[in-house]
C-alpha cells in the first residue's frame, strides 16, 4: 500500500530524515515511535506531500505520492488541527464530502459527529471550537471519505479521555475493516494493543522496525518488559 | 473546473457566515460606517468648496512671486491626522473581521 525507499529530507545541512526505507502492506497498522525531533512528523509530511522531500521515492497504492490517484487513497490527520474559522462543523464535512465525491455523506457524517460528541456543535463555526474539538473535526473529516490508508500524526494530543478512548476504538474498527494505518505518537500504550508493527525512529534513522514480540526478542532479556522499555532502550543516548 | 467551483462554494459559505455574524452583532458595522462617513464628508466638503469657488469668482491670493499662498504647516498637520485616522479605522476593520 505504501512504499518508501531511500527517503531523505534535509533542512539546510541537517538531515531530518536520513535515507530511510520501509513499506506498509494493506491492512497493516504500524506505530511510528520516537523522541522529539526524531523525524516522525517530517517523514509523515513528506509522504503526504506537505513537505518536499530532498530525495527518495514514495508510492501509495502503486502511484506516486503526489498524484491525484494517490491522494484519493489516503487521509492525513495533522498534529495541529487546521479548520476554517468561518465554516461550521457541518460545512466542513460537506466540503470534504464534495471534494472527495462522497455520496450519502450526511448519514456517515452524522455517525461520526455522534461518535465524537459533536452533534450539538454541528452549526458552530470553526473559530468557536476548542483545540480538542478542532482535532475531533479534523478526524471526522479524515474518516468521512473512507480512505484505504490513514496517517495520524499525534492524534491523541488535545483530546479528552472519552475522545481518546473513541479514537482507540476507531483504530480497532479501521483495522478490522482492513484499513492501513500509520500512527505517529508519543503515547506508546495507545498503539501497543493495536499495532501489528512498530517503527522506532531516532535522529532521522529507523532503529527498529518489527512486531512487538520480535523487538522484545531482539532488544530485551526479560519477558515482562514492555514496549516502553524497548523504546527507552533503543532511544537512549549512548 | 470542479475544484474552482468547490472552492468558490466554500468561499460563499464563508461569506454567508460572515454576513450572519454581522447580522447577529450589527455593532461590527460601526468601523465600516465611520469609513464611509469619512469619505462622504471629505467628498461633500470638496464639492462645497468647488461650488463656492465657482460662484464667488474671486481671484485667489497670490504672494510676491505670483503663486497662490499655501500653508504647508497646516497641510502637514491635517495630512498627519488623516493618516492616523485611516490607520486607526483600518485597524478597527482588521479587528472586526
Amino acid at each position: 500500500m505504501l512504499n518508501v525507499s531511500n527517503l531523505v529530507k534535509r533542512y539546510g545541512k541537517q538531515n531530518a530524515v536520513n535515507n530511510i526505507s520501509f513499506q506498509l502492506d494493506g491492512g497493516e497498522v504500524v506505530g511510528l515511535l520516537g523522541p522529539n525531533g526524531a523525524g516522525k512528523s517530517t517523514t509523515m509530511k513528506c509522504i503526504v506531500g506537505l513537505l518536499r522531500k530532498t530525495s527518495g521515492e514514495i508510492t501509495i497504492g502503486g502511484y506516486d505520492h503526489l498524484s491525484v490517484e494517490a491522494k484519493k487513497l489516503f487521509s492525513f490527520i495533522p498534529e495541529t488541527p487546521y479548520v476554517y474559522d468561518l465554516l461550521t462543523v457541518q460545512e466542513h464535512l460537506q466540503f470534504i464530502a464534495q471534494a472527495y465525491g462522497v455520496k450519502n455523506w450526511k448519514e456517515r457524517g452524522g455517525e461520526l459527529l455522534e461518535i465524537y460528541d459533536l452533534t450539538d456543535k454541528a452549526n458552530k463555526l470553526g473559530r468557536d471550537l476548542s483545540k480538542g474539538m478542532k482535532q475531533k473535526v479534523s478526524i471526522c473529516c479524515a474518516l468521512l471519505p473512507d480512505p484505504q490508508l490513514l496517517f495520524f500524526d499525534e492524534p491523541m494530543i488535545g483530546l479528552d479521555p472519552k475522545a481518546i478512548k473513541n479514537t482507540k476504538r476507531i483504530f480497532k474498527e479501521l483495522k478490522e475493516a482492513g484499513k492501513t494505518i500509520l500512527v505517529s505518537t508519543h503515547l506508546i500504550d495507545s498503539v501497543e494493543t493495536i499495532a501489528d508493527r512498530i517503527m522506532i525512529l531516532k535522529d532521522g534513522n529507523i532503529l527498529g522496525n518489527d512486531t512487538i514480540s520480535n523487538l522484545k526478542e531482539q532488544f530485551v532479556n526479560d519477558e515482562n518488559e514492555s514496549l516502553e522499555d524497548i523504546f527507552l532502550e533503543l532511544t537512549k543516548d549512548v | 473546473m470542479y475544484e474552482i467551483k468547490l472552492l468558490l462554494r466554500k468561499d460563499l459559505w464563508i461569506l454567508k457566515n460572515n454576513l450572519l455574524l454581522i447580522l447577529r452583532n450589527p455593532l461590527r458595522l460601526i468601523p465600516y460606517a465611520v469609513l464611509v462617513g469619512y469619505f462622504f464628508f471629505i467628498y461633500s466638503m470638496r464639492m462645497k468648496r468647488r461650488d463656492e469657488d465657482g460662484l464667488s469668482d474671486q481671484i485667489p491670493e497670490f504672494d510676491v512671486h505670483g503663486l497662490p499662498q499655501v500653508d504647508f504647516a497646516l497641510q502637514n498637520i491635517l495630512g498627519g491626522i488623516t493618516v492616523l485616522a485611516l490607520g486607526f479605522l483600518i485597524y478597527q476593520l482588521y479587528r472586526a473581521t
